[in-house]
């Protein structure tokens, strides 16, 4: 495993990022974890490998954690096993410090969101936002009250009489947290919460969602597949894959220091090129990187590069040094950038037996970039990847 | 054809068509099939007159074979609905073996002939009978007596309270109960509010049809119940003695009354049903 812990060719931050590593030891210290998840496996009956396995992770009071993975990763079904909507077939659950794992689903106290938002269908918007407080026997009068207060708060004031059918997804997914925050729950829990949102309302939600969090501090935790979601919205990142926790910590720290190759690839959008270390150095095709710790000479690399991770060469530079040259194979401008795919020109090595194909990402705005078409022959630079020893098979 | 004049609206043209070809079929069919033999009982009934109507409406006989018709029925599909649901519930939500069977069972009263099911429900609570020996015991007569109508009527009526609600419960949304108890519901919470409130609709078709098949249900009745007029004579029986007088005028006012009687009822039950599903909001 320690094999595997990559370190990532940052040029100059090293101090910045040791500043990070400090502040995050401090606050993992103080937060005393409103919500941990210790070593869960989850089994299914059909499934021959579990949905869950040996999953931990703390989640800080008044925090937004995301669960972060593909379809498959199992985080769906660790946030069901934290609401008590699955049963763990190993494992503890701690809400506040209890251990909760046995507590049924209504004894909980935790709100959950679905992504199919799950109102109840016969009921008006009052009658579903009261739900909660009306099987408690909660006074009408205070009921009201209440019900006003979160519609208001969900932007969704004088809609109490009318139907779900009536409303659109995004109202309806408003309700379903104005129905979940009105137990007052001590976790907030949601599964995909803007997954059947079309894209424009699904970025409007999200902002949304973080006024509404800077409101009421509530801790909680997003289930997601959508990495921009996930690191916009939330404080700290459990990336997950296939059951497994493969990293936890800050976006920025996921982003900038993937633990992982899964991670590398997941997150950020990454190319996957192959390396290896050659005297004192990782050789990724024709570009040289300082090599990651623990490795030896000969051995393979895994390089994970993202688009930002490589810089065109301006043609004025004079003697360019580890900047081979490659031809445009496409160029797509998409909103502010221009995504290039550089086929890098084969070099005098044997070893380059295949042609290596490497993502470029330059502004709209670079002078370089509009002046670039499909087939002009470019001079590239690699700033950084995220370089892991290959695993011997 | 000509182009249409400008300023005349076109007639609305669909891109799916085929709505005036099932509307033509439906009207042509539902004539033929069910219009045109009762306009012809009508028609027969004004013969009666107004007098052999009041006799109808009068006669205690007849008021007494209304009164056990509509009762009976009206029982067996007060009774079908929850048992009904049950099965249905059962059927959508859970897979176990044997379940194949059981809704093969469920459409068995579809086929069979009702005479069948009549003797054999007759042998069964007969006094001797295998379950009629014990309800003896408690003094509960079931054969020849009313009640013997009830349980003949929810045989027949069981199928459709069960095939009306099936799919309405494999619509519900598992994850609004999901919802519900995470917001802290029983389960016997979240059954009372969520889950029947959204059947509502499919119970009251499902308790209509129970209910006007146990009305028509003649060949298994007439074995269980015994025949004894003023105590166990269904209306449809009474219908057929009157035949067999030749008294064809007393027959067809009775049928008459139970035509208006049903009729009646199915559009009662089905303006609750329009009603109750508008509650919800055009769901569905």
């Amino acid at each position: 495993m320690n094999a595997l812990l990559g370190a990532l060719t940052f040029a100059g931050a090293t101090d910045e990022a040791r500043a990070k590593a400090r502040t995050t030891e401090r606050w993992r210290d103080e937060s005393h974890g409103e919500l941990a998840v210790e070593d869960v496996t989850k089994r299914y009956p059909r499934g021959e490998a579990p949905a869950v396995e040996g999953a931990s992770f703390v989640a800080a009071r008044g925090g937004v954690t995301s669960l972060l993975g593909p379809s498959g990763s199992g985080k769906s079904t660790l946030l069901r096993i934290i609401a008590g909507l699955e049963i763990p077939d190993a494992g503890t659950v701690l809400l506040g410090g209890d251990d909760v794992t046995d507590l049924p689903a209504q004894r909980r106290g935790v709100g959950f969101v679905f992504q199919s938002y799950a109102l109840f269908p016969t009921m008006s918007v009052h009658d579903n936002v009261a739900f909660g407080l009306s099987i408690r026997g909660v006074p009408k009068r205070v009921i009201d009250e209440r019900v006003r207060e979160l519609l208001a708060r969900v932007q969704l004031g004088g809609y109490g009489r009318r139907f779900p059918a009536e409303l659109s997804g995004g109202e309806r997914q408003r309700v379903a947290f104005a129905r979940a925050l009105a137990v007052e729950p001590r976790v907030l829990l949601l599964d995909e919460p803007f997954g059947a949102l079309d894209a424009r309302v699904r970025v409007e939600l999200r902002a949304w969602l973080r006024t509404l969090h800077r409101e009421t501090q509530l801790t909680t935790i997003l289930v997601t597949h959508d990495q921009e979601e996930a690191l916009e919205v939330s404080d700290r990142l459990v990336v997950m894959s296939r059951g497994r926790v493969e990293q936890t910590g800050t976006p920025e720290e996921v982003y900038a220091r993937p633990a992982t190759p899964f991670v590398a690839s997941f997150v950020g959008g990454a190319v996957e090129l192959a390396g290896v270390v050659r005297r004192g150095q990782a050789e990724i095709g024709p570009f040289r990187l300082p090599p990651p710790r623990h490795v030896a000479e000969g051995d393979g690399l895994r390089a994970f590069v993202r688009g930002h991770d490589v810089e065109l060469v301006s043609p004025d530079e004079s003697s360019p040094e580890n900047a081979p040259t490659g031809r445009i194979e496409s160029r797509l401008a998409i909103g502010p950038s221009v995504r290039l795919t550089v086929r890098l020109d084969r070099g005098p090595a044997k070893d380059a037996k295949r042609d290596v194909e490497i993502p470029v990402t330059v502004s709209r705005d670079s002078p370089l970039a509009s002046a670039l078409a499909r087939g002009d022959v470019v001079r590239l630079r690699l700033r950084r990847a995220a370089l892991f020893a290959r695993e011997a098979s | 054809m000509s182009p249409p004049a400008a300023g005349v609206a076109r007639a609305p043209r669909r891109v799916l068509p085929g709505f005036s070809l099932t509307l033509g079929t439906t009207i042509f069919w539902l004539s033929i099939v069910v219009l045109v033999p009762l306009a012809a009982l009508v028609a027969k009934s004004s013969e009666v007159g107004l007098h052999g109507l009041r006799l109808a409406l009068t006669d205690p006989r007849a008021l007494a074979a209304y009164r056990l018709s509509f009762g009976a029925s009206f029982i067996a599909a007060l009774i079908n609905a929850p048992f009904g649901a049950v099965v249905a519930w059962v059927l959508v939500r859970y897979r176990f073996p044997g379940k194949a069977l059981i809704d093969a069972l469920v459409d068995l009263p579809f086929a069979l002939p009702t005479a069948v099911a009549g003797i054999t429900s007759t042998s069964i609570y007969a006094e001797h009978g295998v379950l009629g020996r014990h309800l003896a015991h408690w003094g509960i007569k079931v054969a020849f007596a009313p009640a013997g109508v009830v349980v003949a009527m929810i045989f027949v009526g069981l199928p459709f309270v069960v095939r009306t609600v099936e799919p309405v419960i494999a619509e519900i949304d598992f994850e609004a109960e999901e919802a519900a108890a995470s917001l802290g519901a029983s389960r016997l919470t979240v059954l009372r509010r969520v889950v029947f409130p959204a059947l509502v609709p499919a119970l009251l078709t499902g308790f209509a049809l129970a209910f006007a098949r146990g009305l028509g249900e003649y060949g298994s009745v007439i074995f269980i119940s015994g025949n004894m007029p003023m105590r166990t004579e269904i209306a449809p029986l009474l219908i057929v003695t009157r035949l067999e007088q030749y008294d064809y005028a007393g027959a067809t006012a009775i049928a008459v009354v139970m035509l208006a009687v049903a009729l009646l009822m199915l559009v009662a039950v089905g303006s609750l049903q329009t009603w109750s599903r508008r509650r919800l909001g055009g769901v569905r």
